[in-house]
């Protein structure tokens, strides 16, 4: 702001620009993601490669796709996905993440009855905008630093798959225990990483052990027994409940 | 006599067969056929996300990411509905038996046909 005397007060510049629509104010919360920038046919190819690298390194999505929590085509609605979303890019105008994150809340709710509520579709949407805004200028580098990144298949292949609870399995007479166990080919037993404080704590020992893979139980049962730190200091905490 | 619903609201097909096992309702306790449920997937972090950022400083490991929680939850009908996860829809609409179409699978269609 000038005042009458000449001086200039406040922040002037760039910083200084009140958004006039809420398009305008959007992008600026988002740091700019919002974009119109137009894409060269030759730099395509590589944005579809780098939107099928952040998808396959999406944890939820590929949980989706092993698990088929979208039923049997999980992994063709997959591929859809990733068509529609390039699509998206090559066709609107105006590339706004938070539109994306929508598009993406609603992929992941409609086609495989997911709710994330960690906020990794706003990760994602970011992710691609800003890859776009880099590909279209022909700047490669997202593309190979994510492609790069490690497959989130060992992260998968460690969440554990924890039956239902046991109040539920003594339930089970009657009714429940006729025997259709494998009722609906939907793959979807109940997983989950932890149920209270002390599973919490040993989710998190596991997770810095990363060599103790989930399968050598009789490993950890040994590590119980003699529970002595190894070469790094660490000691092994069992899980308490199986 | 006409039916309100195809499959009654089931994935039971006719004649497939003759029970479902019963599931837990997340949030009213109530038993209810696995088929009928409304099945959701929860994602999330284990920490909330106020506290992420002071987790995170106080790590000790350079890169460390957090574990999350990957659950799934089933409702009953009506808690579902109470709870906002789906709708009722009307008389006609609850004949539509497709998946719903997003505004952008619909343009690419229509470019098809065009």
């Amino acid at each position: 702001m000038r005042l009458r005397s000449g001086h200039v007060v406040g922040v002037s510049g760039a910083a200084n620009r009140a958004p006039r629509t809420a398009a305008e104010a959007r992008a600026m919360l988002l740091g700019g993601a919002a974009s119109s920038t137009k894409m060269a046919d030759e730099h395509r190819p590589v944005f579809r490669r780098g939107v099928k690298a952040v998808f396959d390194r999406w944890t939820a999505l590929q949980l989706a796709i092993v698990n088929a929590w979208g039923g049997t085509e999980s992994e063709q609605k997959a591929r859809d996905a990733e068509e529609e979303i390039a699509e998206w890019f090559a066709s609107k105008k105006s590339k706004d993440a938070l539109e994306l994150e929508d598009m993406l809340i609603e992929i992941m709710g409609d086609d495989f009855n997911v709710t994330c509520e960690d906020g990794s579709e706003r990760e994602v949407a970011n992710a691609l905008s800003t890859m776009y805004e880099q590909c279209a200028v022909g700047n490669y580098e997202m593309v190979t630093r994510i492609e790069s990144l490690p497959l989130p298949r060992e992260a998968i292949e460690r969440s554990k798959q924890i039956e239902e609870d046991e109040r539920w399995a003594m339930n089970g007479g009657g009714d429940m225990e006729r025997g259709d166990s494998s009722s609906d080919g939907d793959g979807d037993d109940e997983m989950e990483i932890m149920g209270d404080a002390d599973d919490l704590a040993d989710q998190l020992g596991g997770a810095f052990n990363v060599r103790e893979g989930s399968d050598d139980f009789e490993a950890t049962a040994r590590a119980k027994a003699r529970a002595e730190p190894d070469d790094d200091g660490w000691c092994t905490v069992p899980a308490r409940r199986r | 006599m006409p039916k309100k619903r195809r499959a009654n609201g089931r994935n039971k097909p006719a004649g497939a067969r003759g029970h479902v096992k019963r599931v837990f309702c997340e949030s009213s306790g109530a038993l209810v056929p696995k088929d009928k449920a409304v099945r959701r997937f929860m994602v999330r972090n284990i920490v909330e996300s106020a506290a992420i950022r002071d987790l995170q400083e106080s790590c000790a490991f350079e890169s460390y990411t957090l574990p999350k929680l990957y659950r799934k939850v089933y409702y009953s009908i009506s808690a579902a509905i109470h709870s906002k996860v789906v709708r009722v829809r009307s008389r006609e609409a609850r004949r539509i038996r497709d998946p719903p179409k997003r505004f952008r699978a619909s343009d690419k269609k229509d470019k098809k046909s065009a």
